[in-house]
């Protein structure tokens, strides 16, 4: 195991003229504080920003600046006070000190790992149970059924186009458009029938289009999230005993009889969360789930919509066609 | 429920675009952002690089492969420009999805960073522009297979935004002028009395042929026939009209094939049983033919002829055993009908008043070639008719609103005929300035192939485009200054030798080339058949020297 790193520290005193300067003297005397700050002299929202737990503190989100571990509140014997002014404080001794600073830690553990736990196995329930939903896209096989209908009705509705110029230039060609022609002069309800049938097709090409990468999104964003949820509570928890081993490490070596107490404290960063944390991870399958609730909740309405797009089409489709042939039937008769 | 009777394109963008802006609203900016460019840049990409990847198609052979493969392309180039473009744009998807993946955010930055209101907007924009873009390639797709109405206001106003950046719009353009082109050469027609002319040349064709069946009848078979078959035939003949009496029915049988079993096993029966079969092919000219001999019509008179076939058109028509030929006959009974209805209207708003239909038609060939005249007859039609829901008079209107809209670019080009002037001139004259479709390759293969091909689309108009543009014609249209022309054409590399002597066979073969336009036949020069034929040009292939001999 490595040895810990010898600190260069340096001890600066007041001198006469009132400027600081640095201490001539092995061991300086400082005057040790009589009280401790206690949280009633903080402003509430500060005092419950450092009731807090070191390990899940996030400077970004967090609305009270924190330096130091030692910024943090510990109750001792009813009365809460910073973590820094009990360990650093000569008159608790020693083992108060130690006693205090272990049962701080082990408490913040106890509240990180719960917190953890709770984070974890709630969101990979919720995330498991949305993984098979989103399921509002068109089979391939009705997308290509959806495509013939529209080319076929494409066909049948426009008689005056440039194609059918050219498929009436043969006799057959003559005939049907002639055929068609006398069909829809003499039912114009069909030509609207078949006019709002390709209006119909094209709101359900568009639907099943843009389902379609929307569904492809979402199983791609899953998958990422899936994997990024996984990925991260391995370097969460890695992480979260690194910067806890090397905390407690830190200020057991100085909670000792012989230790110098002149000693820096532990800065912030070196325990808070890092990018990847409990916090991003809960927003990160939250969201997840939330997007897939969101996709849940308009299924039932965009099968509905799309069924009924679908059937009219079809109908549609079918009377126009029917009615065609019996006309071309009886025309040729 | 009128709204869904025709077919109405501005429903259709309607759809679009609220589903692309409904969407728009959905994705969150970098992914509306990746769609955007993954869909639009290929065709920026394409405008910019297409004729360097079609010229690298062509040296790999892979625009001769595409050309196999294309059952339809034969040895057209716009069908294989066209799916090089395609591949071409694909590849491009591909390699700027590929690049859009590179700058993806991680799935927690998505979550994190949500889009303000600024990006939301700028997503319904570009939904907006993706919207359009969809729009004009539906346009494209679905134009031979639907008659779009561009008249309708959304439509018109897509049709218009064309540019040749965005390839497929200005493919659309070139499309909609072919279309605009054939509705005004069909109004001003109409209006002339030139269709109503032509319909009853084609019909007089067919009466003449029946005439001569009439004479072979009289001067071959009666003679040849037996006394009784003779005595029927004469007994219901009048005037020589044989093939009436022959048509005529008597105890439930025709007289023609009571004359073949006369003849049953006679040596003349084949050439009768010939003359039914004919008869049976043309019958409903035939049935014409009787009908107007039976109403004493001389075939040359244009205002009887058609009077009568305008008020029997529907009954005749029924004789008529060939659906195309019944068609084509209803249409010209109609066009008759339309003419007649308004003959004495068009005829009073002309300066001239002519007398009968023949000055009517010369008053109508010098009021297209006087732009100033033709302006202010359109004025005056436009007064006269403004109530007038006839599609043929509404066309007309249309024909004629285009004109005043344009009529200072128009009168720029006082030789191009109204019809062809007004589809580019109304276009701000961009098409007599700028030659765009010279500079892109897709565009350039398109009109080739239609200046080639009497049977594409284009043809009708896109011929008359580069006859009228680019050859150096004067009042009088020489062999040598259309020759030049054409050489032109090749020295610049816009045409091959063989499209050029393409374009010059079916310019002097096809019946609608712009050669037999009345206002350009009039100004060929005497000897410009005799000039062409005598010319040892490199572009005078042995085809056109044969057309040219007969």
């Amino acid at each position: 195991m490595a040895k810990p790193e010898k600190l260069d520290i340096s001890v600066y005193e007041l001198d006469s003229s009132g400027r600081y300067v640095k201490s001539r003297e092995n061991d300086p005397v400082i005057a040790f504080q009589d009280s401790a700050v206690v949280a009633t002299e903080l402003p509430e929202e500060k005092a419950r920003a450092l009731r807090g737990n070191p390990f899940l503190y996030n400077a970004e989100r967090s609305g009270t600046e924190v330096y130091s571990i030692e910024d943090f509140l510990v109750t001792y014997k009813k009365r809460e006070y910073l973590l820094g002014d009990i360990i650093r404080n000569a008159r608790f001794p020693l083992r108060v000190r130690k006693k205090v600073f272990k049962k701080t830690f082990r408490s913040w553990r106890r509240d990180y790992v719960k917190k953890k736990k709770q984070v974890f196995r709630e969101n990979f329930r919720t995330v498991e149970v949305v993984k098979s939903i989103g399921n509002i896209k068109l089979p391939f096989y009705i997308e290509l059924a959806i495509w013939a209908m529209f080319a076929a009705m494409i066909f049948i509705a426009g008689i005056d186009s440039p194609l059918w110029q050219k498929i009436a230039r043969g006799r057959f060609g003559m005939f049907l458009r002639e055929a068609l022609d006398a069909m829809y002069a003499s039912a114009p309800w069909l030509g609207i029938v078949a006019n709002i049938s390709i209006y119909l097709l094209i709101v359900l090409i568009i639907h099943s289009l843009f389902f379609r990468i929307i569904i492809k999104d979402y199983r791609k964003y899953y998958r990422e999230a899936n994997d990024y949820l996984t990925r991260s509570e391995t370097q969460i928890n890695r992480e979260y005993k690194k910067k806890r081993k090397k905390a407690y490490k830190y200020y057991m070596r100085y909670l000792k009889k012989k230790s110098t107490p002149y000693y820096p404290p532990l800065d912030i960063n070196e325990i808070q969360e890092g990018e990847v944390n409990i916090e991003v991870f809960d927003i990160v399958s939250k969201a997840t789930v939330n997007r897939s609730y969101r996709l849940m909740k308009a299924e039932p309405a965009l099968k509905v919509i799309k069924s009924i797009l679908l059937i009219l089409s079809i109908v549609g489709l079918v009377v126009v066609y029917g009615y065609s042939i019996v006309y071309v039937i009886i025309a040729a008769l | 429920m009128a709204i869904f009777e025709k077919f109405n394109f501005d429903i259709v963008i309607a759809i679009v675009i609220a589903g692309f802006v409904a969407f728009a609203l959905y994705f969150r900016f970098k992914r509306q952002l990746s769609l955007t460019l993954s869909f639009l840049l290929p065709f920026l990409l394409i405008y910019f690089s297409y004729d360097f990847i079609a010229g690298i198609a062509e040296k790999t052979g892979f625009g001769n492969f595409i050309a196999k493969v294309l059952p339809f392309s034969a040895e057209k180039k716009y069908p294989t420009a066209i799916a090089i473009a395609v591949l071409t744009y694909f590849l491009f998807v591909i390699i700027i999805r590929l690049i859009t993946l590179l700058f993806r955010e991680p799935v927690e930055k998505q979550i994190t960073n949500k889009d303000k209101i600024h990006l939301k907007i700028i997503n319904v924009i570009m939904g907006l522009i993706n919207g359009y873009a969809a729009i004009v390639l539906l346009m494209f797709v679905l134009s031979p297979v639907v008659e779009i109405d561009y008249e309708r206001p959304v439509t018109a106003m897509v049709a218009k935004t064309s540019h040749p950046v965005f390839a497929v719009s200005f493919l659309n353009e070139i499309k909609a002028k072919e279309r605009e082109y054939a509705v005004y050469r069909e109004a001003f027609r109409h209006l002339s009395g030139e269709q109503a002319a032509a319909d009853l040349s084609a019909i007089n064709r067919r009466l003449d042929e029946v005439e001569a069946e009439n004479q072979f009848f009289a001067a071959v078979l009666y003679p040849e026939l037996n006394a009784d078959a003779q005595a029927l035939i004469d007994s219901h003949l009048e005037n020589g009209d044989f093939i009436s009496a022959l048509l005529t029915t008597v105890e439930e049988k025709e007289i023609l094939d009571r004359v073949i079993i006369f003849h049953a096993s006679t040596a003349i029966l084949p050439q009768l049983q010939d003359f039914r079969d004919r008869a049976d092919k043309s019958i409903g000219y035939w049935r014409l033919y009787c009908f107007l001999r039976g109403e004493n019509i001389d075939f040359d008179d244009f205002l009887a002829v058609t009077s009568s076939l305008a008020a029997n058109g529907d009954r005749l028509s029924r004789d008529f055993r060939h659906l195309k030929e019944k068609t084509a006959f209803r249409k010209q009974a109609a066009n008759f009908r339309h003419f007649l209805e308004n003959y004495q209207a068009y005829r009073q708003l002309l300066d001239d008043e002519p007398n009968d239909f023949g000055e009517y038609r010369e008053s109508f060939s010098a009021l297209y070639s006087d732009y100033d005249a033709l302006c202010a007859y359109g004025e005056r039609f436009l007064t006269a008719f403004s109530g007038n829901g006839d599609p043929i008079i509404e066309d007309i209107k249309t024909a004629f609103k285009r004109l005043l809209l344009c009529r200072e670019k128009a009168k720029a080009y006082p030789d191009v005929p109204a019809d062809v002037n007004i589809v580019f001139a109304s276009d701000d004259g961009k098409w007599y300035l700028k030659n765009r479709w010279e500079k892109d390759n897709i565009f350039r293969s398109y009109i080739i192939d239609a200046i080639t091909n009497p049977d594409s689309s284009g043809y009708a108009l896109y011929h008359r485009y580069i006859f009228h543009r680019y050859f150096d014609l004067d009042k009088t249209i020489t062999a040598n200054a259309l020759l030049g022309g054409l050489d032109t054409l090749v020295l610049k590399g816009l045409l091959s030798e063989k499209q050029a002597t393409d374009y010059l066979k079916h310019l002097l073969a096809d019946a609608r080339s712009a050669l037999r336009d009345g206002a350009v036949e009039n100004r060929l020069s005497e000897d410009f058949y005799e000039d062409l034929l005598a010319s040892d040009h490199k572009l005078i292939s042995p085809e056109i020297k044969q057309y040219l001999q007969q």
